[in-house]
């Protein structure tokens, strides 16, 4: 539950590269009318398929996730439902939410459908089939997010992301510094809708 | 029924003394009702919690599903043991030596930490009620051995398994300018690698005109080992500066 929640920054990081390689003219990212035909400026790739397609977005957020935010001590406190035996009714594991991810900027680039058909994951139990859910609407009821966990969680997403970012962006594996830019700019715009004022700034998961 | 009637005529100061007014008699039942309902209510809301209930408390109020605020000891090394395979995974050589601000990765207990703690005048405290997760704030640089000229730690985390042995140490500094961002991760990245060697990774700048460029622009340096990793990153933040981070971790 609350893997899927934080880790929807990251999808919204990803759609702002996404909607960053539609038009090279709009910085702001905001635009929901993605293209994954559209290779602006970066080469004969689109930008889905620069960012690795389905399996590429799977295995860089699971990476971010497992090597980032489940050693980091304080943000590892809204991951422990999918590090629990079994995992919590409700809560989707890591497999399903990879799943999620992919799809959801796969949709916006238009090259998936979101939410699809209940991901399947026989190991969590008590939520077999897990049906994508509407992850930008469900972050303050749940999460409870404190502006310190935010700038930490985008900071990996940041860091994470910096390394693709190359002067030409041609190939899988690849972004340019326009892109990281309208993403930059479309999470500055999430920070209002995600952070719950009233939240502690930092520390652990509270419940809202 | 009223009290008086089942009394069997029994004297009236014995009747006074046993049989409620009729005002008790009401409030008696209101409690009793009262107390029935909250019985009733906090049955029907822990049968909600129930894994079959799932779906439909997520319909009522999807904001009441179960929390998990606190990890056990196991929940808590299980997430450390995904993190450390992967990026034991990723790496081929052990490291030359394994810096942690003076800690002793895989050693150092809480007890000590708690010692240094007390040692530094620094206060800490469990992240969400974890006992193996500290978090203290507010540490002074010399506190963790760096020059006082680094400017203070917003927060220095702890993570210790199970068995009781540190497995990551953490730092957070915010609010800093792009330069003095910059100067400080120059620093803290050199003394990083007088110790571990060159890092695997780097990505970004640590220059002032890089981490001024724009919100979430990053320098990150990374010296990943099969039995450790140590990180430094800055990253701009623009409404809380930039924010400089260092992470200590053992993978083994």
């Amino acid at each position: 539950m609350h893997f899927i929640k934080m880790s929807s920054i990251g999808i919204l990081a990803a759609l702002a590269v996404s909607a960053a390689g539609c038009s090279s003219s709009d910085s702001s990212a905001s635009s929901s009318g993605t293209s994954g035909t559209t290779t602006g400026d970066a080469g004969a790739l689109t930008l889905y398929e620069r960012l690795g397609g389905k399996t590429g977005l799977e295995s860089f957020v699971k990476t971010v996730v497992e090597t980032k935010i489940l050693t980091d001590a304080e943000l590892k406190t809204f991951f422990f439902a999918q590090v629990a035996t079994p995992i919590p009714a409700g809560s989707p594991s890591a497999t399903q939410i990879v799943v999620c991810f992919a799809r959801f900027v796969g949709s916006a680039l238009k090259a998936d459908t979101y939410p699809g058909a209940a991901v399947s994951d026989p190991a969590n139990t008590n939520n077999p089939n897990h049906t994508c859910r509407d992850m930008v609407a469900s972050h303050r009821p749940f999460l409870n997010i404190g502006s310190g966990n935010f700038d930490k969680f985008i900071g990996y997403i940041a860091t994470s992301l910096m390394p693709l970012v190359k002067p030409t962006a041609t190939k899988a594996g690849e972004i340019t510094q326009a892109e990281f830019d309208a993403l930059a700019a479309a999470l500055n715009g999430t920070k209002a809708d995600i952070v719950n004022p009233g939240a502690p700034a930092s520390g652990p998961f509270v419940k809202p | 029924m009223s009290a008086t009637a089942t009394s069997g005529g029994s004297p009236a100061v014995a009747s006074d003394a046993r049989e409620p007014s009729p005002g008790r008699s009401r409030l008696f039942r209101f409690l009793v009702r009262a107390v029935g309902s909250g019985l009733v209510l906090t049955g029907l809301v822990g049968v909600l919690h129930l894994p079959f209930a799932a779906p439909l408390l997520r319909k009522i109020s999807p904001a009441s599903l179960c929390p998990i605020t606190h990890g056990s000891p196991a929940q808590i090394d299980r997430a450390h043991a995904i993190g450390a395979a992967a990026i034991r995974a990723s790496a081929t050589t052990v490291a030359p030596s394994r810096p942690a601000l003076g800690f002793v990765l895989d050693k150092t207990t809480r007890a000590d930490v708690d010692a240094w703690a007390a040692r530094h005048g620094v206060s800490c405290e469990n992240i969400g009620g974890n006992a193996n997760l500290r978090r203290c704030l507010d540490v002074p640089a010399v506190a963790v051995g760096e020059p006082a000229s680094f400017g203070p730690l917003e927060d220095v985390s702890f993570e210790l398994r199970g068995t009781g042995e540190l497995v990551s140490v953490e730092t957070l500094r915010r609010h800093l300018t792009p330069s003095a961002a910059a100067v400080l991760s120059v620093e803290l990245e050199r003394t990083v690698a007088s110790a571990v060697g060159a890092p695997t990774t780097t990505a970004g700048q640590a220059a002032e005109a890089h981490l001024a460029h724009g919100f979430l622009s990053s320098y990150v340096a990374e010296h990943t080992f099969a039995d450790y990793r140590a990180t430094v990153t800055a990253t701009n933040l623009a409404d809380t500066g930039v924010m400089v981070r260092e992470q200590y971790l053992s993978v083994r």
